[in-house]
């Protein structure tokens, strides 16, 4: 096990009738796991909380957000009990992250070359032109042409898909064994976001990494992912090997996703109106669940054993 | 040609028609005053002679555009008429007082800026905490004194109570005569002239009024870096920078080279903006420089004074923001070389 989320629990602070602060509840008890070297999908609407998780866990959460409670193991380590010390030696070094925004992710004021070798001096002291040469390695790796010259440019002088794979190198450099990639291609054009999946396929495949690919489109999750973990209103509500959970998904959400995709997760530029979280009432999907019954009114657990499991009361999982 | 070049020559291009525009409200001022041109420049009871002399100089006889453009030509060569009040040429006496405001200004300017950086980053690193509210709680209240208010605040804390400064006379002790003049700096002045009892009195008559005036600039650029820091913190670069692991000191380092430009420009801004606030603390301090003689001009009605005022600190804001410029394209040649 390279990572197991148990549990994790998020308040998001929003500001009340009287403008005081509260909290609700974001992430409602999420769990996922990860085994060393596969790749898991992880998929939702808009607003399910994907980044969110990701963010927590990495304890990268901006100030309107709260953790409250969970575990999240990796490599027998609770990254959530860990001092902000300790995380930054796990960031960017055991854990690579490709943060959610399109190509901003790039420092703006330094030359890229520059930062793939500033990546390496954070984690380890670091010889110059040692550094600038892995720099220049891990650029071609990521299929930049002329990686020499490119180093030498300005984030805002590059097309966004190479902007793409730097970050992506970025995320390598260090050899992390865990890389989160937070909709790695979000704003790029088809054939890009096509080129650059490949590519981050063939990094993790070739260097035996776990990774965790957010996305809303399953396409990506069919053809990249061997597990996936479907998120609603904050909560996991089904995880399983993707063969297994595309030919037999155990949850209606899963099931109405699949037959719907695209347009349900929003890809087709489509709003979808945030799931409102009903911490109180059951289960969080009832209000939308075409198999809803009386029983729903309870939190239903998480069914099924082993690899497969969904959180409704009427899932049904194969053995496997 | 280049283009660093081309950018300065159109912000002097914009400089020059701005020194037109406000040539033209001083003109105004005079012009839609209250009484007759020749009396608001010639003192409540000019002479016959001094009256004959006031229209033939600035051609009062002549229809009000001629007059408007005879009266830019003299500014503009330097002649900015007489004080009623002194008879003293107003560019003279403008000239002379300057150093003292500029010295003035210089250091409340590099205090104010000390003092807030580092207060408007610990801000901003501890957003929403107890710290974060202390810092902003003040600086707003900073922003929001009087200026007078916060000199007299000063007057009493540095003079009565801790009875640290000297009473507020001016820019050298009453008992000793001012050094000869090197660069108008009394301090400076003394320091070279190795007068080492000088140039003591005139740095503890700088005190409070620097103190006055740093306060007062620092609390709005307290405000402004925090502002500037966490605009950069919430970026996806910045998050991604701590996503990589990097520590404190290279998150600073990152957060602050890109609120620079953001900071400088404030700072900028308020520089110029800053003289208002001076005139008030010199006339407090008996400072007598330019913002003194300024504000007691005003309230006699001395309008060629008030005017050679207006001009001046239209020249230091220009002279503000066209350094301002430079430093910024020198910064971003700079940065592109590194
Ligand atoms: N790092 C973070 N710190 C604090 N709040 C966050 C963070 N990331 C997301 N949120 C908040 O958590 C809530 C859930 O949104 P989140 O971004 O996790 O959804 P998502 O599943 O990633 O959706 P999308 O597919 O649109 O990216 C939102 O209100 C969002 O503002
Ligand atoms: S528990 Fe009930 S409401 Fe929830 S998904 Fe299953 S059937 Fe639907
Ligand atoms: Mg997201």
């Amino acid at each position: 096990m390279l990572l197991d989320v148990q549990d994790l629990r998020v308040d998001r602070i929003v500001t009340g009738p009287q403008g005081e602060p509260v909290p609700e509840p974001a992430l409602a008890g999420v769990n996922f796991r990860i085994v060393k070297g596969r790749i898991l999908g992880l998929v939702g609407e808009h607003a399910a909380g994907k980044s969110l998780a990701a963010s927590a866990i990495l304890g990268l959460l901006r100030p309107s957000a709260r953790l409250v409670g969970g575990r999240a193991l990796f490599e027998g380590q609770d990254l959530l009990r860990m001092s902000e010390s300790d995380l930054t030696r796990v960031r960017g070094a055991r854990i690579g992250f490709v943060v959610q925004s399109g190509h901003a992710t790039l420092d703006p004021n330094s030359r890229v070359g520059a930062q793939l070798v500033r990546a390496q001096s954070i984690h380890r002291p670091i010889v110059k032109a040692e550094a600038a040469w892995r720099a220049e390695t891990i650029m071609s790796s990521m299929g930049i042409p002329e990686p020499r010259l490119r180093a030498q440019a300005w984030p805002h002088e590059l097309t966004p898909g190479i902007v793409q794979r730097v970050v992506l190198g970025l995320a390598l450099i260090n050899e992390p064994q865990l890389l989160i990639a937070d909709e790695p291609t979000a704003g790029l054009d088809i054939t890009t976001q096509v080129q650059i999946l490949d590519l981050l396929h063939l990094e993790l495949r070739r260097r035996r990494i776990g990774g965790i690919i957010i996305t809303r489109d399953l396409g990506v999750v069919a053809q990249y992912c061997d597990d996936i973990a479907v998120m609603y209103a904050g909560q996991v509500v089904e995880q399983g090997p993707v063969m297994q959970v595309f030919a037999r998904p155990a949850h209606p959400f899963t099931r109405s996703m699949i037959s719907d995709a695209p347009e349900r997760l929003g890809i087709a530029g489509r709003q979808i109106v945030p799931p409102r979280m009903e911490p109180e009432q059951g289960c969080s999907y009832r209000p939308r669940c075409a198999d809803a019954t009386e029983r729903c009114l309870v939190a239903p657990p998480l069914v099924g054993a082993g690899v497969h499991a969904a959180r409704c009361h009427f899932a049904r999982i194969a053995a496997a | 040609m280049e283009r660093p070049v081309r950018a300065l020559l159109r912000r002097i291009g914009v400089g020059l028609f701005l020194a037109l525009v406000v040539v033209f409200t001083s003109f105004l001022l005079v012009k839609l005053g209250a009484g007759p041109t020749d009396v608001l420049l010639g003192g409540p009871s000019p002479g016959v002679e001094e009256r004959a002399q006031l229209v033939q100089d600035y051609g009062l006889d002549r229809p009000a555009f001629v007059q408007l453009v005879r009266y830019a030509i003299r500014v503009l060569g330097g002649e900015f008429g007489r004080s009623w009040l002194t008879s003293e040429s107003v560019l003279d006496e403008i000239l002379h007082r300057l150093p003292a405001t500029l010295e003035l200004m210089l250091y409340a300017i590099f205090l104010g800026t000390l003092m807030a950086v580092p207060t408007g980053m610990a801000a901003a690193f501890a957003r929403d905490t107890a710290e974060d509210r202390t810092v902003r709680g003040t600086s707003v209240l900073g922003e929001a004194m009087p200026p007078f208010f916060l000199a007299l605040l000063v007057l009493l804390v540095f003079f009565r109570w801790l009875d640290i400064a000297p009473a507020p006379s001016g820019r050298i002790s009453i008992v000793l005569s001012p050094p000869p003049t090197i660069t108008g700096s009394y301090f400076i002045d003394a320091f070279l002239m190795q007068d080492s009892i000088a140039a003591r009195s005139a740095l503890a008559q700088l005190v409070m009024p620097v103190f006055t005036l740093a306060l007062m600039l620092g609390a709005s650029l307290t405000l402004l870096v925090r502002g500037a820091m966490l605009a950069q913190m919430d970026a996806p670069h910045f998050v991604y920078a701590r996503a990589q692991g990097m520590s404190r000191e290279m998150l600073t380092i990152i957060a602050l080279r890109g609120a620079l430009p953001a900071i400088g420009g404030g700072l900028a801004a308020q520089s110029a903006a800053l003289l208002s606030m001076t005139a008030l603390v010199e006339y407090v301090f008996a400072w007598g420089g330019i913002g003194q003689y300024g504000l007691e001009a005003m309230a006699k009605a001395d309008f060629a004074a008030v005017q050679g005022f207006i001009l001046a600190s239209a020249a230091i804001a220009a002279t503000v923001h066209l350094l301002h410029a430079v430093i910024r394209r020198l910064a971003r040649i700079r940065i592109r070389r590194a």
